[in-house]
């Protein structure tokens, strides 16, 4: 726990260096459509992450059996699209928060939402590790996905609802706005 | 007017408001909802469009009651979040906007799910463009309504300006 501490104490100081070296934070807050604008964008990315990567997890689950897998597969980079959407606007939220600076890092429900999404990352890892990824790739239409698949799948749907849970909370659980 | 007071001071809108926990549990349920709602709208309208072509259109019709319990999810999670906050939410065009945008982006999904993903299986080139154009005005309305969603955060306040 003192590891993590001493870490989130480096990455809030490096990250206010930062702010105050560029005067992000002010420029954000003088633009004010900026906010609004990456609001909308990150809400636009997660529906596109949930969607195409909720949907292939749905199926590694078993629903939607006739859909064949690899062509299913076809469609993740919009996912990868929604997830580099949501990292980006997300980067812009946690450096130009002029209202209360380095805020998010200390926020605990921001935490546990970076938390998921490593874990949400790792479970990926595990998909391609345990050779999953490969099994299911040559299942045919309407064969059912294997205990490991459904069990990966379960997990990322479960990480990624949580990553949405503890981003609504931001402003409840810790002290965001 | 008196009629939004009367609601938002009404058991369930006061309950939800005070309530330290049931307002944010209420918000996080809708945007739950709309994720899936809208996610797996978008990825059934990539697909119309082109993209993974050798998944089978019909095949994609299971995804479909997800969606519908999304829709039914945010349809009640909204319907209480506009009475907690009824004077303010009920008096924005910004709300009645995207409350447009939401009905029409279910209708079209509902043709999508009638006309392209349950429709015949060989589908003609007229057809076929139906459910393109379907696809891209379903992408168009969420992508407003998201919009539109999002701003009411600001409108409601009031303070937000270009």
């Amino acid at each position: 726990m003192e590891l993590v501490n001493d870490a989130l104490a480096l990455a809030i100081a490096t990250l206010l260096r930062f702010q105050n070296a560029t005067g992000f934070p002010q420029w954000v807050n003088l633009h004010t459509s900026v906010w609004p604008i990456a609001e909308i964008l990150h809400f636009i990315g997660l529906c596109l992450l949930i969607g195409v990567v909720g949907g292939f997890d749905l199926r590694l689950t078993g629903m939607a059996r006739q859909v064949p897998i690899a062509a299913l597969g076809r469609l993740l980079p919009w996912g990868v699209v929604g997830f580099l959407l949501c990292l980006g606007t997300g980067v812009l939220f946690v450096a130009g928060n002029a209202f209360a600076p380095g805020e998010y890092l200390r926020n605990v429900s921001f935490l546990w939402k970076m938390l998921f999404i490593v874990l949400a990352g790792v479970n990926l890892w595990v998909f391609h590790l345990t050779g999953t990824a490969a099994r299911v790739l040559v299942l045919a239409p309407g064969d059912d996905t294997p205990l490991v698949a459904k069990v990966i799948g379960g997990t990322s749907l479960l990480l990624w609802v949580g990553v949405i849970v503890f981003g609504r909370l931001l402003p409840t659980l810790g002290d965001a706005f | 007017m008196a009629f939004l007071s009367w609601l938002q001071d009404s058991t369930l809108g006061t309950a939800v408001r005070e309530s330290a926990l049931m307002y944010p549990f209420i918000l996080t349920l809708h945007s739950i909802g709309m994720a899936f709602l809208v996610g797996l709208n978008a990825l059934v309208d990539l697909r119309i469009l082109g993209f993974a072509s050798t998944v089978p259109l019909a095949s994609m019709s299971r995804f479909f009651p997800v969606m519908w319990l999304g829709f039914w999810l945010n349809a009640v999670t909204g319907v209480v979040l506009l009475i907690q906050a009824a004077t303010q939410h009920l008096t924005d065009p910004v709300m009645y906007v995207k409350l447009v945008l939401v009905a029409s982006g279910v209708v079209v999904l509902r043709k999508i799910h009638t006309r392209v993903v349950r429709g015949p299986a060989n589908l003609g080139a007229a057809a076929a463009m139906d459910g393109r154009a379907l696809a891209i005005a379903s992408l168009v309305l969420w992508t407003l309504a998201i919009t539109a969603g999002r701003l009411t955060a600001y409108t409601f306040f009031r303070f937000w300006n270009w």
